[in-house]
């Protein structure tokens, strides 16, 4: 088995499984092989695992997705780039041919299939790839070797220019990093900084050689321990116009771009953006970017860093000073990526690297990762697979639907547990128009989801939305987040959307009926007084103008009930009347226990017959209950045809059941204008009130 | 029976067939299987249907599941039914059809003979 495993792998992908076994009979035993009936299948397998797949044996004419749309989805993705494809087909048509061709396809295989002629190109294909990947991993060895030696000479260069000026030799190298630093923050900024991208490893490196000039600078100047006189200073300041002169009088390497790069850096560095700098006093934008950058990074490297005259000024106070024109003068998109950077900054001048390899090594990785023609390293996708496997084991963890949609060609692939929960295939195409799909949703939400979908931005890419999904004839939440990836910078729609959908059934149905029980009453299960309130107070203010009436219940003599038959009788009462009242409104007035044996009731009315929906709910609650006599008082205040006011309603009815208590109980009264001015019951005077706990 | 017979009762690629697969053992294995091969009932459920998409899927698979084994005459009626189906030339379909389902029932016959007699 040892050696079977580690065979190459082929994905053959025909839809009749004849053709597949007979396929695979012809290989014989030498390969690993997996099959595909379809193309989507074929696209679900190389989606996952496309870097170990050493060739693919592709049918033209297929169900769901032809071989032709294969091809494009592996162009699409760059698969085609490490996956040979040889078609297999008896179509000889030319124009399929052409296109195939078109599309990246290695060799073809006729029908009937010969098996010599069959594993003769599949080794010889195999083998052309293995050797051209090897190739490729060669020639980014050497790649690495050669940037890594000039480098090195350009750094050795400025190193021993430093020596001569008794300073750190970390100072060649954090000028480096704060050129490679500021330059990157830069191209963001403007638009027209965006030219510099592929030059910033270059810059970077000539920045160097900024003080080259320093050579020819007498050592005693150069070394002076106090102030140099002016004409010290003078001389001192030829460094910038020599260093670029040696450099112009090379007599090689005249046009290539390091060199042009470390003279303008050598020349201008010293220049100021207002026009004030030696050699040449140019302004603003005259002055190279180049020279510009390098210029800020050995200012903000000399601040910070220690030397034999000085102590390190701290980076905030640095920057302070920078700002404050007090040690030159930059472009402000600069000084701006200097405030920015505090972090990074930090970073560099905190801490020194024993050598530049880390940071060359990432330059080269960016580079292989740029570059479509260069292959990923073996180590590269042994790392992918590693996090291919971890990732497959969360997701079967968490139990949550993960899933990838792609615009164009409209495509859904969902991962395996979700497309089982889901009943769905794991690969979907044009899901907006499969009827299986579609089905999970309630046409309305479905229809909001897509429009959410359609609004994302680049600054705002994640949507978050709670939905229903029918799942196997059952209704369910779920939460669903995605996030849109755009495939470049130009293109304002996104190239698809990742994201994950997870059941929150049961966590909503709990926060559902918490927040129920916290707004209502648990021996009736009406409203409770503060939520009723809110409700109330939320109507009148949807409603605007209208009818509407507010009544407030309450039990006469409950105390003495309470005491007679004790406080479990008082409690069915309670819950008896709470019945009576839900029996005696319509659905859509509200009801609520406000107090020990309180009610209140709000309704909006259409006609005149508010009068006689009072009389039915004191009809109803009122009468024999188990062999006690219930009385109740009711008081009611009503706006016609106007704008209520919460509180002036709620005193109103409140003074008129204090008035129908006042005429003797077991009746109801609404509120008019002669009882204004009356006692409430707010302020209870009776006994029957103060017995109510 | 041998496996020549066979070939030359139902006008097939005996010589050629054999020499793709480098022996008889093979060609004998895979022309056996050929019964089980399901592509023909595909065919005919969807020219029943009218789905002639589908029926040209069908017919083309079973047009390469034919040149594979060599059955020549099989191979020809359902070369033609495809390109039949391609063109969309909807009046041809039905004789070429049946064209197609005389030459399968022969070669299903002829092959089962031989299955028969391998087992006995």
């Amino acid at each position: 088995m040892g050696a079977i495993t580690n065979a190459p792998q082929i994905l053959v992908v025909d839809d009749s499984e004849m053709n597949r076994s007979i396929l695979i009979d012809m290989l014989g035993d030498k390969y690993r092989i997996i099959e595909a009936e379809n193309g989507a299948e074929a696209v679900s397998v190389l989606r996952s695992r496309n870097d170990e797949i050493f060739l693919v044996l592709l049918d033209f004419i297929m169900p769901r997705m032809n071989g032709l749309e294969v091809l494009e989805i592996m162009n699409q993705h760059g698969w085609i780039e490490n996956t040979p494809v040889i078609m297999i087909s008896s179509e000889n048509m030319p124009s399929y041919i052409e296109q195939a061709y078109r599309l990246g396809v290695t060799d073809f295989i006729t029908r009937p299939f010969d098996s010599l002629m069959v594993q003769h190109r599949v080794i010889n294909t195999i083998m052309l790839y293995t050797k051209q990947k090897k190739l490729a991993d060669l020639v980014a060895e050497q790649i690495y070797e050669k940037e890594k030696q000039s480098n090195m000479m350009v750094d050795i260069l400025g190193h021993i220019v430093e020596f001569r000026n008794k300073e750190s030799g970390a100072h060649i190298l954090n000028i480096r990093r704060l050129t490679e630093l500021l330059l990157k923050c830069l191209i963001l900024k403007d638009q027209k900084y965006s030219y510099l991208k592929d030059n910033i490893s270059l810059i970077s490196a000539a920045s160097a050689l900024h003080d080259i000039g320093k050579i020819t600078i007498p050592a005693e100047i150069l070394n002076k321990p106090g102030r140099l006189t002016p004409e010290e200073f003078e001389v001192m300041k030829t460094h910038s116009a020599m260093g670029a002169k040696m450099l112009k009088q090379i007599p090689v390497y005249q046009e290539e771009p390091l060199l042009k790069a470390a003279y303008e850096i050598c020349r201008w560095h010293h220049e100021r953006y207002d026009g004030k700098g030696y050699p040449d006093g140019l302004v603003g934008d005259e002055i190279p970017i180049s020279a510009q950058v390098v210029a800020l990074a050995d200012v903000y490297d000399a601040l910070t860093g220690e030397r034999v005259y000085k102590q390190a000024i701290p980076h905030e106070k640095a920057v302070k000073m920078i700002l404050n024109g007090e040690c030159g003068a930059f472009q402000p998109l600069l000084l701006q990526c200097l405030e920015e950077n505090e972090e990074a900054l930090l970073r560099v001048i905190g801490q020194v690297p024993t050598t530049g390899e880390s940071v060359k090594r990432r330059d080269l990785t960016q580079k292989i990762l740029n570059n479509t023609e260069l292959f990923v390293s073996d180590r590269t996708l042994r790392l992918l697979e590693h996090e291919r496997m971890k990732y497959r084991f969360y997701a079967s963890m968490t139990e949550e639907i993960q899933f990838e949609y792609i615009l164009s060609p409209s495509m859904l692939s969902i991962c395996s547990w979700g497309a089982e929960k889901l009943g769905l295939d794991e690969i979907i195409m044009e899901p907006e128009k499969n009827g299986d799909f579609l089905a999970l949703f309630i046409p309305i939400s479905w229809e909001q989801f897509c429009k959410q979908c359609e609004k994302v931005t680049r600054e705002q890419p994640v949507i978050q939305r709670d939905m229903v999904l029918n799942i196997h004839g059952k209704r369910r939440w779920y939460r669903v987040i995605c996030q849109a990836y755009w495939a470049d910078d130009e293109n304002e729609q996104p190239r698809g959307f990742i994201g994950k959908a997870w059941d929150i059934h049961v966590e909503r149905s709990r926060i559902r009926s918490l927040e129920y029980q916290a707004s209502h009453d648990g021996l009736t299960g009406l409203l409770n007084g503060s939520n009723a309130k809110q409700e109330i107070m939320k109507r009148i203010e949807h409603m605007g103008k209208g009818n509407m009436a507010l009544a407030i219940l309450d039990v006469d003599y409950f105390k003495d009930i309470n005491d007679s038959r004790g406080h479990m009788f008082g409690d069915k009462v309670l819950k008896h009347v709470a019945e009576g009242l839900r029996s005696s409104v319509r659905e859509r007035d509200l009801i609520a226990r406000v107090g020990g044996d309180e009610f209140l009731l709000f309704f909006e009315y259409t006609n005149a017959g508010i009068e006689a929906a009072v009389e039915r709910v004191f009809q109803t609650v009122t009468g024999d209950y188990d062999g006690y006599p219930i009385s109740v008082s009711i008081g009611a205040a009503k706006v016609e045809n106007g704008k209520a006011d919460y509180a002036i309603l709620f005193q109103e009815a409140d003074q008129a059941l204090y008035e129908a208590k006042r005429r003797g109980r077991g009746q109801w009264c609404f509120y008019d204008d002669s009882m204004s001015g009356t006692l409430s019951m707010l302020s209870p005077i009776e006994s029957d009130k103060e017995g109510d706990k | 029976m041998t496996l020549k017979q066979c070939y030359e009762e139902i006008h097939g690629d005996y010589e050629g067939t054999v020499a793709r697969f480098r022996g008889e053992r093979l060609a004998m294995k895979f022309i056996i299987r050929f019964l089980e091969d399901r592509t023909f009932d595909g065919l005919c459920s969807a020219v029943e249907n009218q789905d002639y998409e589908e029926a040209f899927r069908m017919a083309h698979t079973l047009k390469g599941v034919c040149a594979n084994l060599g059955l020549s005459a099989l191979l020809s009626s359902s070369s033609r039914l495809t390109e039949a189906l391609r063109s969309g030339e909807i009046s041809q379909v039905l004789p070429l059809f049946q064209q197609v389902e005389r030459d399968y029932t022969a070669s299903v016959t002829a092959v089962t003979k031989l299955k028969e007699e391998q087992e006995s």
